[in-house]
């Protein structure tokens, strides 16, 4: 939904309005009537605007949002198979219904409300005098039409090809259950064709069924003349009601229900309904419980006025009711109201139309398939129905189908192409080795370093295949900026770069909440209040930029805002407050030690907890995330200038970059991510201090130790330091010390599960396999420090304890 | 004495069709022998019998357990069942046999390897074959043994391999297997 209300773009309007085109025919054809229903009014909305007769504006946008939510909703419990909750749905039906009738009204302010809309939006366009319309086309197909092969609905579908059209079935025919023919037609249609068009046109649409059917079509301003005789003919039998029928707002909160009401009235005689709207507050002020709706009832039957009484008994106390008998005699001027009010209906749109056919329908359920044709459907060609079906059931099954990915074609070529030459080189090396003699050895090697590279090639390509464009994380940032700066009085504008950078798709799903979480953070506490931004020299809209790019092995995202940065000062003082630090190391500490501490669990320099964030729980559980896929995050700031975050992820979990290191006989795999540097250690330069711990002097720090045998109970070739190596490795910001026999290779290691089929290992993340076919354990940093006993609040004590210089790192 | 057929590899097939019609609530039990005493385990669960290889270490377990082994692309972790069952250690040699088994968790189903002496046979047990295990007293738990079966003059205890090897921690069954032989022994 990148719609601006600033700047519509009629291509995105068309958009939106083809996808909620293609919901609803795909509900429709399914029989999710809510879906459909609910999709119609906000086509219908969305036609208007796009035919260029409403501005869009903010709330309206707010509400297609809405709309958007509710329909996800709605399609999930439809997926559960459960009853959607139509609640929800309903209220935003009404608002959209609201807007769908006050709008246009306040548009055309100076217009006459009765004038038909058709004509106002036509006056721009060169009138074909030829061309006329709006049409009222009344058809009464005979019993006998669907035997013949015709069918009514398709006359109605190609009615709807031409233009917009209002259909109201007339159903008063339709005879007894028992009486009912089911190959017969009993529907009439009243028909209300919206744009202009020759009548030659029209009269091709019912060419073939003219001769077996009662069939008017008049301008619609002319069309008093056939509701004079069908009205007519219908008050010679029975007397006309006219009913004015005002609830009281609170009417649905006693329990009351119009539509009730109204269908007890239809089972007295031919009743047609006109809801009135005039008085439907505006979209913030509408109480969803209120009713705020008037209807205008005229009823044709052979009853007595206690009947009607007693249809409104319950709600007459409450509402502003009158009932009057019209005379026979003024039936004319009732019909001619009636069709005034036919062609207001226009304006009022679906919201009378709905209600007529909603009564309609619980009036009689063979007309439901007709129902849907009680729509103002736009000149929407056949073509895009048509692929926006398909559309929607694609769109379905992806949903249903989590655990499948796509993959590009190009991908699975590039798979194909590669598997073809590792079976040339196979059978290359194949018959190498049939009658290998040794002046073919150089063959042998070139053979085998092509199979080297066939094989490292089909392993990428492989990885590729899991890979997918950020975009799938990034793609509900621009909703969410949308929402929250709204809701946050605040203007932002979200930037996106690089989001066709493929990541993983293992780390694209756990990387989502972390960048939720740090964008919000961006928005709420990075970016000033409009005004504020204004006094300090900055555009009013803040900007917020997420940036994606791929950086060696790794993935590189930035969140980076033009805000007021983070304030040093302030979290100085929180930590000290908190005892993260001392007050008098404070001056000494670097920029990058201060913003590290914001990541501190319960660390929160926000003033209040707001419902966004500020409950400093947020960064804690960022970084322990990021960590969890290998991954680091820091941060820097300017203050005023605003602050960049940068995370970085390996490409992919399956693969990881390793050392290979051995301690006695066992080969041991260090992430290469996580080690600073090896080196030959000295036994000189380790002291023991309080507590059992070694440390080891690394040029002017004190870094812990950890024997690896020790730690694992096996034994080690060196017996003392100064056979043995150092692994310096970086664990949250703390360096640490793995003491190791030997290092061996670098290479590419694929993660294996030790949890799949034994149990976690304190220390180890995973197991591999080396190229020998042995397995390999791959150590886990984090887990080796607590293992060893080292935690944070030691090593500060070291270093403080060490006191031979100031305080090089807290974490 | 029950009558228990023992049967070869190759006429068990045979007898998998047959079970459908006559012997529907017959079971095939592999057994294996340790320190001389014959275990046996439902072959629905084994997966594979392999030589003996040297498992890559795990640090910090406990002494029975070998090691992990690369089955495949799988690391799948090696018990040793003589340790667990408080049996001396041995060297193992070229003989000796790991049985892949697949237990069954609540979670799905792990791949296990037990470290056994030696593969004896398979042999078609009915229930009725079966006798309890014995009440060794309240201080051992007899939930790992399914029952036990006499063939031909010999003990077999057959193990409830799903409740032996889903512990996250391996069961001490020496005293099991100590008070089961004084049992026998009586």
């Amino acid at each position: 939904m990148e719609l601006d209300p600033s700047a519509v773009d009629s291509e995105t309007i068309n958009t939106i309005f083809r996808a909620a085109h293609s919901i609803k025919g795909g509900s429709a054809t399914f029989g999710f009537s809510i879906v459909a229903d609910f999709t119609h009014v906000l086509e219908t909305l969305l036609d208007e605007i796009r035919s260029d007769i409403r501005v869009i504006r903010r709330d309206d946008v707010d509400l297609f949002l809405q709309s958007v939510d509710c329909l996800r909703e709605l399609l999930s419990a439809l997926q559960q198979e459960s009853t959607p909750d139509s609640a929800e749905s309903n209220r935003l039906r009404e608002s959209f219904e609201a807007i769908l009738a006050i709008d246009p009204q306040a548009a055309s302010a100076g217009d006459n409300a009765i004038e038909p809309d058709p004509t106002i939006e036509q006056q721009p366009d060169p009138v074909d005098s030829s061309i006329d319309g709006p049409w009222h086309i009344h058809f009464c197909p005979g019993p006998d039409i669907l035997r013949t092969g015709n069918e009514p609905l398709r006359i109605l579908r190609e009615l709807e090809e031409l233009g917009r059209i209002t259909v109201t079935p007339i159903v008063d025919q339709i005879p007894d259950y028992s009486a009912l023919d089911p190959e017969a037609c009993y529907i009439g249609f009243d028909i209300i064709f919206r744009d202009r068009i020759a009548k030659d046109r029209l009269d091709e649409v019912f060419e073939w069924v003219v001769d077996e059917s009662d069939l008017s079509i008049v301008l619609a301003c002319h069309k008093s003349d056939i509701d004079n005789t069908s009205v007519a003919a219908q008050s010679a039998a029975g007397d006309a009601w006219k009913i004015y029928f005002k609830p009281c707002e609170d009417v649905l909160r006693t329990g009351n229900e119009p539509l009730r009401i109204f269908r007890e009235l239809v089972e007295l005689g031919n009743l047609s309904v006109v809801a009135s709207v005039a008085d439907l507050p505006g979209w913030s002020a509408l109480n969803p419980e209120s009713c705020y709706l008037r209807w205008d009832l005229d009823l044709v039957a052979e009853t007595e006025k206690s009947k009607i009484d007693e249809a409104f008994e319950w709600v007459v106390d409450e509402s502003e009711l009158s009932i009057q008998q019209e005379e026979s005699a003024s039936a004319d001027s009732v019909s001619t109201e009636t069709s005034n009010q036919m062609v207001d209906q226009m304006d009022d749109a679906t919201a009378s139309s709905k209600l007529a056919a909603s009564v309609a329908v619980s009036e009689n359920a063979a007309v439901t398939p007709e129902a849907e044709n009680v729509i103002s459907a736009p000149p929407a060609a056949n073509a895009p129905v048509a692929s926006a079906e398909t559309k929607a059931v694609a769109k379905k099954q992806s949903a249903t189908e989590t655990t499948s990915i796509r993959v590009g074609i190009d991908k699975v070529d590039t798979l194909i192409n590669m598997v073809g030459e590792l079976v040339i080189t196979q059978s290359m090396l194949g018959q190498l080795g049939d009658d290998f003699e040794m002046e073919y050895l150089p063959k042998l090697r070139e053979g085998l370093s092509q199979l080297e590279q066939n094989t490292r090639e089909l392993q990428e390509s492989v990885m590729r295949i899991r890979m997918l464009p950020i975009s799938f994380a990034f793609s509900r940032f621009p909703r969410m900026v949308r929402d929250l700066s709204q809701r946050l009085d605040k203007k932002i504008e979200l930037k996106l770069i690089g989001e066709q950078t493929e990541l993983d798709k293992t780390v694209m799903e756990k990387i989502g909440d972390p960048l939720v979480h740090l964008v919000r953070n961006a928005l709420d506490h990075g970016i000033e209040q409009p005004d504020e931004r204004v006094q300090s020299g900055k555009s009013e809209t803040g900007l917020i930029t997420l940036n994606a790019y791929h950086q060696g092995g790794n993935v590189v995202i930035e969140i980076t805002d033009d805000g007021k940065g983070l304030d040093r000062d302030r979290i100085v003082k929180k930590a000290v407050e908190s005892g993260l630090v001392q007050a008098s190391d404070a001056p000494s500490l670097s920029n990058e030690q201060i913003y590290d501490m914001i990541f501190q669990p319960g660390f929160s320099t926000a003033q209040e907890v707001s419902d966004v964030s500020g409950r400093g729980v947020g960064m804690d559980v960022v970084r322990r995330n990021i960590q969890a896929l290998n991954g680091s995050v820091e941060i820097s700031s300017t203050s005023g200038k605003g602050s960049r975050i940068t995370i970085r992820l390996p490409l992919t979990l399956a693969i990881l970059d390793g050392q290979l290191v051995r301690v006695g006989s066992h080969t041991y795999i260090f992430p290469l991510v996580s080690i600073v540097e090896s080196l030959q250690s000295k036994d000189e330069r380790v002291s023991r201090v309080a507590g059992g711990c070694d440390v080891f002097k690394l040029r002017d720090e004190y870094v812990p130790i950890i024997r690896l045998h020790e730690l694992f109970n096996i034994s080690a070739d060196a017996k003392s330091l100064d056979d043995a190596l150092v692994v310096v490795v970086e664990y949250e910001g703390e360096k640490v010390g793995v003491v190791v026999d030997d290092l061996q290779a670098q290479q590419q290691v694929v993660i294996k599960s030790l949890e799949q089929n034994y149990q976690r290992v304190e220390g180890v993340s995973g197991a591999t396999i080396l190229g020998d076919g042995t397995v390999a354990l791959i150590l886990d940093i984090p887990g080796l420090v607590k293992l060893a006993g080292i935690n944070h609040q030691q090593t500060n004590v070291i270093s403080l304890a060490g006191s031979h210089q100031p305080l090089q790192s807290i974490a | 004495m029950q009558t228990v057929t023992a049967t070869s590899a190759d006429s068990s097939e045979n007898m998998a069709d047959g079970s459908i019609t006559t012997m529907d609530d017959s079971n095939q039990y592999l057994t294996f022998i340790m320190a001389n005493e014959e275990y046996g385990v439902d072959i629905l669960c084994v997966q594979e019998i392999r030589g003996w290889e040297s498992a890559t270490p795990i640090p910090n377990a406990p002494p029975n357990i070998k090691g992990v082994i690369n089955l495949r692309g799988t690391i799948v972790p090696i018990v040793d069942l003589r340790q667990c069952f408080g049996m001396e250690a041995i060297e193992y040699t070229s003989v000796t046999v790991v049985i892949v088994l697949k237990v069954k968790t609540e979670k799905g189903s792990r791949v296990v390897g037990i470290v056994v002496d030696a593969v004896s046979d398979v042999y078609n047990l009915t229930p009725e074959d079966m006798k309890a295990p014995p009440d060794l007293g309240d201080s051992v738990s007899t939930d790992y043994i399914r029952g036990l079966v006499n063939v031909e003059e010999k003990m077999v205890i057959l193990l409830e391999i799903d409740k032996l090897l889903n512990m996250d921690e391996l069961p001490d069954l020496s005293e099991v297997s100590s008070k089961l032989m004084e049992v026998a022994g009586q």
